[in-house]
């Protein structure tokens, strides 16, 4: 059964506690980024908290704090509940959920340390059979970690990225802006001085990040950044499906408008940033799709398929040789 | 004034905590503010007990000690409190990055666990865990994320607690069937969220996509008391297949990864067939496939940098299908 909303608050009233272990002023904000609500929630919460205590017969135990605008005093020492209180096993899957999100290595020291900051009958292991809140993707923990950094601090980054369409990899001057986790991807939304434009990179084809000691000044309003283009904006292509299914969707094929023809195939107007992404597509559906125009585009899917056919001529060859 | 129920669980958790001795329910019901004083014994014994799971839900350990006539309660010192916690920088940017991408993650079940586990740990750590500037909330599913997530969460306490769970499901066909449940476990993937469950109706296990569950019930008839056993061995993690590897029958693959697909191995290997290094730079990949083509197009889509090893027949069918690919756009 989920929690009562009573319950709810209890338990954030208790996690806020051990905050308030040392007399004297701290600001609303410091306690609200602490336990992951707003000022108004933290003060609401405070207020709560002062009315709490120990004993009712001693007022001596109430707890002693009061808010002031922005800033909490606290003028007595707590009564109890001082010490930080070790995860449950619903909370250490949370911890261990979110950080899955981000690649981290099941072999990080910071795993290892979290169990023993839980309670004894948590067991990790068990947890991982059960629920999987992502696929392992070792090293990218780091990635995300060296851009956060760079982004908050305004540092221009060189990335070295391993295009999907060409294999070659290159290296770039970024200005790291938003990163986002979309289905089981992460992206990086950043300003490319290469490219002399707003780029989205995917981060697990990030190889390595530096930082540089130049700077720069990040845009406002990128809360509302997505990684999908705004597709009305785009330019669109025509491509002929053999026949319908179920991956023709809007979810699998974004800003797509299809249309089904009585002999059963399809015919698709799929809107395209660059024509990298729609050749690899349309190439991976080794001849059961088409493009019609632009005639560019048709050159990019020719391409991507003979370079794939090259390639695995090469590993042929390379094989031939053992 | 009145005392609300959340004021009365907080008094209730520093009056434990701060006896120096084991108290008795009495010196409870006498000492804690918010406990009725015309309330019956029965009344309070049952709100007494509600409010106890609720500090164990919050991370309270109680121990009760039977030594004498009446029970008496005390927190137990050593579970409940954890030692210092010690972050290395980039740890501490790990988790903020994790904690702003899934606490803003509307389909991300376990938020409210993790805000608290997030405060917890700073509580624990000399390191401010602060929020994250660049990191921006999550869309980890993105079919109605709201109720995925909610039904992961009651699916998540299904498992834990081993009960029963009833939903109406709609197949792909667009029919929608009443099912009753044993629910194993729960993975994410390309943007949904699984329930794997054994179906005694079908005597089987099977994979349900989370987004198509609707009705959600979970048996909630003697809530400590499991309605099965999860087998010993079970790991969500062997049902994690990836699309080439639905279908009755199973052959096995070898591919090559070698460049950038060497690079992303473990993610592209996404947990399925074993992963050994072939030199410095490359890895060979055995992964078990059921459906030719899927696994071709996989392979177009994928790379570069996979070549298939084994069998010949799947390199013939990618080979066959890019040249049709090259003509077809010449």
């Amino acid at each position: 059964m989920a929690e009562s909303p009573a319950a709810a608050r209890a338990r954030r009233l208790l996690a806020l506690l051990p905050f308030l272990r040392r007399k004297g002023l701290v600001p609303l904000s410091e306690l609200a980024a602490a336990v992951g609500t707003d000022e108004a929630t933290v003060a609401e919460d405070l207020t709560v908290l002062s009315l709490c205590g120990g004993d009712e017969r001693d007022p001596g135990q109430l707890i002693g704090v009061c808010v002031d605008g922005d800033t909490a005093e606290v003028f007595a020492d707590l009564p109890a509940l001082e010490r930080p209180v070790r995860l449950t096993p619903v909370e250490a899957r949370a911890v261990t959920a979110a950080l899955e999100t981000i690649g981290l290595d099941p072999r990080s020291p910071l795993l290892a340390r979290l169990a023993v900051h839980a309670q004894r009958d948590v067991d990790p292991e068990s947890v991982a059979r059960s629920v999987r809140a992502a696929f392992r993707q070792d090293g990218q923990a780091a990635v995300i970690a060296a851009l956060d950094v760079a982004s908050e601090h305004g540092v221009v980054a060189v990335i070295g990225y391993a295009s999907a369409h060409s294999g070659q990899e290159s290296v770039r001057r970024v200005h790291p802006w938003a990163l986002h986790r979309w289905r089981d991807s992460w992206y990086l939304v950043a300003f490319c001085e290469t490219a002399q434009e707003q780029r989205t990179f995917r981060v697990d084809r990030i190889t390595s990040v530096a930082l540089t000691h130049d700077t720069f000044d990040r845009p406002e309003g990128l809360r509302d950044a997505s990684p999908l283009p705004d597709f009305d904006a785009l330019p669109r292509a025509t491509v002929v499906f053999e026949e319908d299914g179920p991956d023709l969707n809007d979810r699998d094929w974004p800003g797509t408008t299809f249309d089904r023809r009585p002999d059963g195939s399809v015919v698709a107007s799929v809107p395209y940033a660059g024509s990298g992404w729609l050749a690899g597509a349309v190439a991976s559906r080794l001849g059961s799709a088409r493009v019609i125009e632009p005639a560019h585009l048709r050159e990019a899917v020719a391409g991507a398929a003979q370079r794939i056919l090259d390639e695995t001529a090469r590993g042929s060859a390379a094989g031939s040789k053992d | 004034m009145s005392v609300t129920a959340s004021e009365r669980i907080v008094n209730l958790a520093l009056f434990l905590a701060s006896a120096r001795r084991p108290v008795s329910a009495q010196e409870i019901a006498a000492g804690v503010a918010g406990y009725p004083a015309d309330q019956n014994a029965a009344a309070f014994g049952r709100m007494f007990e509600r409010d106890k799971e609720d500090l164990r839900h919050a991370g309270l350990v109680i121990e009760i000690d039977r030594s004498d006539t009446v029970e008496r309660y005390r927190v137990d010192v050593d579970a409940t409190f954890s030692e210092d916690l010690k972050l290395e920088p980039v740890e501490a940017v790990e988790l903020r990055a994790a904690a702003a991408a899934m606490l803003g993650d509307p389909s991300f079940p376990y938020a409210e666990d993790l805000r608290i586990a997030l405060a917890k740990l700073t509580a624990a750590s000399d390191v401010r865990v602060r929020a994250s500037a660049a990191v921006m909330p999550a869309l980890s599913a993105d079919e109605d994320p709201v109720a995925q997530g909610a039904a992961v969460a009651e699916l998540t306490r299904a498992i834990g607690s081993r009960k029963r769970a009833s939903f109406a499901y709609t197949g792909a066909a667009g029919r929608s069937s009443q099912r009753t449940v044993e629910p194993w476990g729960l993975f994410a993937r390309d943007g949904r969220w699984y329930l794997v469950a054994h179906d005694p109706a079908a005597d089987g296990v099977r994979v349900f996509a989370v987004s198509r569950v609707g009705e959600l019930v979970v048996e909630s008839s003697r809530p400590k008391t499991p309605d099965f056993d999860t087998p010993a061995g079970f790991d969500v993690r062997t049902w994690m297949l990836m699309p080439f590897q639905y279908g009755p029958h199973s052959r096995e693959a070898t591919l090559r990864l070698t460049g950038p697909a060497a690079h992303r191995a473990t993610a592209l290997v996404a947990g399925q067939g074993t992963l050994a290094a072939d030199g410095r730079d490359a890895y060979l990949w055995r992964v078990p496939f059921a459906d030719e083509t899927l696994m071709a197009r996989w392979i177009a889509a994928s790379g570069p940098g996979i070549e298939v090893v084994a069998p010949g027949s799947l390199r013939d069918s990618l080979v066959a299908g890019l040249r049709k690919v090259v003509e077809q756009h010449g």
